[in-house]
């Protein structure tokens, strides 16, 4: 596999919101907003820019529109891919391993002497 | 929705588009729509709106675009990314880490490009200035020079008639303008008269340029009518100089050849045309009703195609246009004279003459370059095979081979950014000391400056070239397999690969470096033969200065024969002075006036076409005073009067032409034709024959004919001193005496005026010089390198050699002619490659054959010696070589 780990934060977001199930571009963009609670503002470009990159990696492919949204037929929907799934899971390990590592740390809470 | 809405809404989706094509064409394909459908799908609906998210679609849109391409690019690389590599600011100062600690290493590439790039952009800046960049003039290209062709004259000047022809028929023309070069004296301001050059040009010159005053107005139809109030514009620097840039006097008058003349108005400073140092222009004045003889081709000029047409459509028309006139005048137009018309760019009149030697110079400069570069890049290579340990570390550790030849490419630009950034005030000096030298042929002074162009060509060229060097010496020093040089940690392995490449470098340098050698030897040769060719006159002690006589003072001929005679003989009563004469047209001044004429007896090859040649007006003892000998018969004397018979002297190129075989003294001649209603001339001498165009050309063929039976107003006098010293003062002094309101100009000795004749090939000259001087120092660097490197890599093996009983100087002769051997080599590529290029080089030298065997040997003998040299310093180790040192080294 192509050295993928460590993600940056907009492509685990973006793998995070396809985990759930296939969206298109804009409502990506708004739920992953809505995840960051409103800190990551994502411009489209950016957002198409990392798409792009992603699916090059295998990591999202272009999926047909579900059932309901059939009639929406301009847009183009994403879904996270098996190595998406895999890297999104060990990205999580990653950092849930540095997160451990720091509040168990340097990062504790400081105690008075 | 409103139709301005829509339109907004048209508008926002080509600008959206507009923007995806910053992006890689396969995103573009795949998913350019549905990202345009997000923007589309919320278009702005006013102009302010539409504005406002414009320009933030367009702060996502370009830097996404290019970040896609960015990731393309590292995809495709298998580039490491940011995190996980460590970026190329990092590259960058570990780079600089290793040129400080190297310091001979990255001084020597360092300077050696610095060198070669400031030499080339200094070149380079010529060339752009006076070749590349447009002339001042809106659509330059249309700018054309239009000239009467004839047998011998490829582009002459044109008679009033034709122009007015010209400009009435030609469809394919804008706008048509004739000028020809004049001199007036403007007697204003503190200094005394001062002698203007200036331009007597249509009202239409201005149009043809289409270039406007910085102050007040150029003149009118009107004022170019015969008998218009006399107007003139004045060159920017005449304003400043005589008028300190005062604005208010445009409107104002002033005296000029002593009529009242009314300033329209200043050209900007830019505007330098038809000459460099053009004060003024003036009315031609040309009559319709009386435009003179068709014969009579005296002005020069230029038009501006009309826009749409080109250059050939103007030859055709304009060719047709003279096909007419030889059908209503072959008197004329005779067959057999080779007429037609003669259309060029006017660029190509201006600079044609000096691309072949600009471009020869730029050559030279990109060899040197090229030298450099090789020079650099063994050094890069040698410097990167010792490094293979360390590269095999990393290596081991995890480092991809790319990611370590980028650390060296890296290094290498970095070392040659920095070779080219020195270059710049290498440039800057040189051009600095080029304005005095470039001659004004060569170049337009006003533009041959320091320019941003000059700095990305020098940046560019070392930058690409210490980079492309770099790459090679990584690609090659990288092969490595970790294990092998890490237990090695030897430059042994894969270094005879090296080693066999930076021969082929230097011997590739040696062949430049002689080529260069070659081009300078040719050079020399030409000018030293050039500098030998007899003139024909005896050019030392003499002092010359014009002068032009104004017809409001001097109205008849009379009074300037009058005038010429007392200043003649009050320059001869000064005793310093041997002999005092003047003449028309000096030789080697760059100026020539011919004249139509019959010789009784003489039949023209070409019927109705008379002999023609240089004709020259002389007063006093103009012949002994510039050293031309008498060969025949007798010079003129004060008997030659108005009243006395006509007499006429000829060179000896003249006389063998139209009297061959015969003594011409004696015989008779009519100027302009034997049908002229002239008198006879009779010839009273031949005198020597003089090189009048330039020590390269020919004998002239040349009519003299003395003022007395011929006036004329602007004569050049000539004093030849009785001692090494020039007498301009004394010129002065004797005008001034005479007539205080009268200036005299291109004061100058008769050595200067020849000097100045062979500027360009003495410049030429000079440049290559300094360019084969710099190539033999790098080619010698370049052995010195190879040589060093080698007898270190070896150090071990000869010092084994030695422990055995060999004789160090053995090893040492061994070790030479192995280096002699690659010099030989180098010399040969160089000598092969030598022959076709001097056979281009020989179009741009007088008087050397391709096959100079004195020059080939001389620059093959000091390149040989300087490679000798260069290999011996660093054999010479060899003899204070230590066996046990040498053993216990590795």
């Amino acid at each position: 596999m192509p050295q993928r780990v460590p993600l940056k934060s907009i492509e685990l977001l973006v793998l995070a919101v396809l985990a759930d199930g296939p969206q298109h571009g804009y409502a990506l963009a708004r739920e992953i907003e809505r995840r960051s609670g409103g800190r990551s503002r994502v411009r489209p470009g950016d957002l198409y820019r990392v798409l792009y990159r992603m699916s090059r990696a295998s990591l999202v492919e272009q999926a047909a529109a579900p059932a309901a949204a059939r009639h929406e037929t301009r847009r183009t929907y994403y879904r996270i891919t098996a190595l998406g799934r895999r890297t999104a899971r060990e990205e999580a390990l990653y950092l849930q391993k540095i997160c451990a590592a720091l509040l168990g740390g340097a990062l504790r809470p400081e105690r008075s002497s | 929705m409103t139709p301005a809405g829509r339109r907004v809404r048209r508008v926002w989706s080509l600008w959206i588009r507009l923007l995806l094509r910053g992006f890689p064409p396969s995103f573009r394909q795949e998913m350019a729509a549905d990202l345009a459908n997000q923007y589309e799908a919320d278009a702005p609906r006013t102009t302010v709106q539409f504005v406002l998210r414009g320009a933030a679609a367009a702060v996502d849109l370009v830097p996404a675009g290019l970040g896609a391409w960015m990731d393309d690019l590292r995809a495709g690389l298998n580039w490491p990314r940011g995190r996980a590599g460590g970026g190329v600011a990092a590259d960058v100062r570990y780079g600089c880490r290793i040129l400080v600690r190297h310091p001979a290493y990255s001084g020597t590439i360092v300077l050696s490009l610095a060198l070669a790039s400031g030499l080339a952009a200094a070149v380079f800046g010529i060339f752009d200035a006076t070749l590349v960049r447009p002339l001042p003039f809106p659509d330059e290209h249309r700018l054309v020079s239009i000239g009467s062709r004839w047998t011998n004259f490829a582009h002459a000047s044109v008679s009033i008639p034709e122009y007015l022809d010209y400009r009435r028929l030609a469809r394919s023309l804008d706008s048509i303008a004739a000028y020809r070069s004049v001199s007036a004296t403007l007697a204003e301001g503190h200094a005394g008269p001062e002698r203007l050059s200036g331009a007597a040009v249509t009202a239409s010159f201005f149009d043809v340029l289409d270039v406007q005053p910085a102050l007040g107005r150029v003149f009118s139809d009107v004022e170019d009518r015969p008998g218009a109030e006399p107007v003139a514009v004045f060159a920017h620097g005449l304003w400043q100089r005589r008028f300190g840039g005062d604005p208010s006097v445009v409107g104002r008058t002033v005296r000029i050849d002593d009529r009242t003349v009314t300033i329209a108005g200043i050209m900007p400073p830019s505007f330098r045309f038809p000459a460099a140092d053009t004060d003024i222009w003036l009315p031609l004045r040309v009559n319709p009703a009386s435009p003179g003889g068709r014969g009579a081709h005296t002005r020069r000029v230029i038009a501006r195609l009309r826009a749409g047409s080109t250059l050939d459509a103007a030859r055709d028309e304009l060719s047709a246009i003279g096909r007419g006139f030889a059908r209503e005048f072959p008197e004329d137009y005779p067959e057999g004279s080779g007429w037609g018309v003669s259309v060029e760019p006017l660029r190509e009149r201006l600079v044609g003459d000096v691309r072949g030697p600009l471009r020869m110079l730029l050559a030279a400069a990109i060899f040197v370059l090229l030298i450099a570069a090789a020079n650099s890049s063994g050094l890069m290579l040698a410097n990167a095979s010792e490094r293979r340990a360390e590269f095999a570390a990393r290596a081991a550790l995890g480092a991809s081979r790319l990611r370590l030849v980028r650390q060296v490419v890296v290094e290498s630009t970095v070392a040659g950014a920095l070779g080219g950034a020195l270059g710049l005030p290498v440039a800057e000096l040189l051009l600095r000391g080029l304005h005095a030298g470039v001659p004004p042929a060569l170049s337009r002074p006003e533009v041959l400056a320091f320019d941003p162009r000059v700095l990305v060509f020098a940046l560019g060229v070392t930058g690409l070239a210490a980079g492309a060097a770099g790459a090679y010496a990584a690609m090659h020093a990288t092969r490595v397999r970790a294990g092998e040089a890490l237990r090695s940690g030897a430059r042994a392995a894969g270094g005879r690969s090296l080693r066999r490449f930076r021969a082929v470098l230097v011997a590739g340098e040696l062949a430049l470096a002689l080529l260069l050698l070659i081009g300078a030897g040719l050079s020399f040769r030409s000018v030293t033969r050039l500098l030998d060719v007899d003139p024909g006159l005896e050019a030392s002690n003499v002092t010359t200065a014009r002068l032009s006589l104004p017809s409001t003072r001097y109205a008849t001929g009379r009074d300037t024969v009058t005038f010429y005679r007392h200043l003649i003989d009050s320059l001869e009563a000064a005793p310093e002075v041997a002999h005092a004469g003047a003449v028309s047209v000096l030789p080697l001044s760059g100026s020539d006036s011919d004249a139509n004429f019959g010789v009784e007896g003489y039949v023209s090859p070409v019927p109705g076409q008379n002999p023609n040649a240089q004709a020259r007006f002389v007063a006093g003892d103009y012949f002994r005073a510039l050293g031309i000998p008498l060969v025949r018969g007798r010079l003129f004397t004060g008997a030659d009067h108005s009243d006395a018979p006509f007499v006429v002297i000829v060179s000896g190129a003249l006389a063998r032409k139209y009297w061959p075989g015969v003594d011409p003294v004696g015989r008779r001649m009519k100027l302009w034709s034997l049908d002229d209603d002239g008198p006879w001339r009779t010839v009273v001498g031949i005198v020597g024959d003089v090189r009048h165009a330039g020590l390269d050309g020919d004998e002239t063929p040349i009519l003299y004919l003395p003022v007395t039976q011929y006036s004329q107003r602007t004569l050049t006098v000539v004093v030849r001193a009785n001692r090494d010293e020039p007498l301009g003062r004394l010129v002065q002094d004797r005008v001034r005496a005479l007539d205080p309101a009268q200036p005299i100009y291109d004061v100058r000795t008769m050595e200067d005026w020849i000097a100045r004749s062979t500027a360009q090939p003495r410049f030429s000259l000079g440049m290559l010089v300094v360019f084969a001087g710099a190539a033999l120092a790098l080619a010698a660097l370049g052995v010195y390198g190879v040589m060093a490197y080698m007898v270190a890599g070896q150090t071990r093996e000869l010092g084994v050699r030695v422990a055995l009983g060999a004789q160090p100087a053995d090893l040492m002769r061994l070790v030479m002619a192995r280096g002699m051997l690659l010099a030989s080599a180098g010399l040969a590529l160089g000598l092969a490659g030598a022959w076709p290029a001097a056979r281009y080089l020989v179009a741009f030298f007088h008087g050397v054959e391709p096959l100079e065997p004195a020059v080939y040997a001389g620059a093959a003998g000091v390149l040989g010696l300087v490679a000798l040299v260069a290999c011996a310093v660093p054999a010479r180790r060899i003899l204070r070589l230590d066996p046990t040192a040498a053993l216990r080294a590795e």
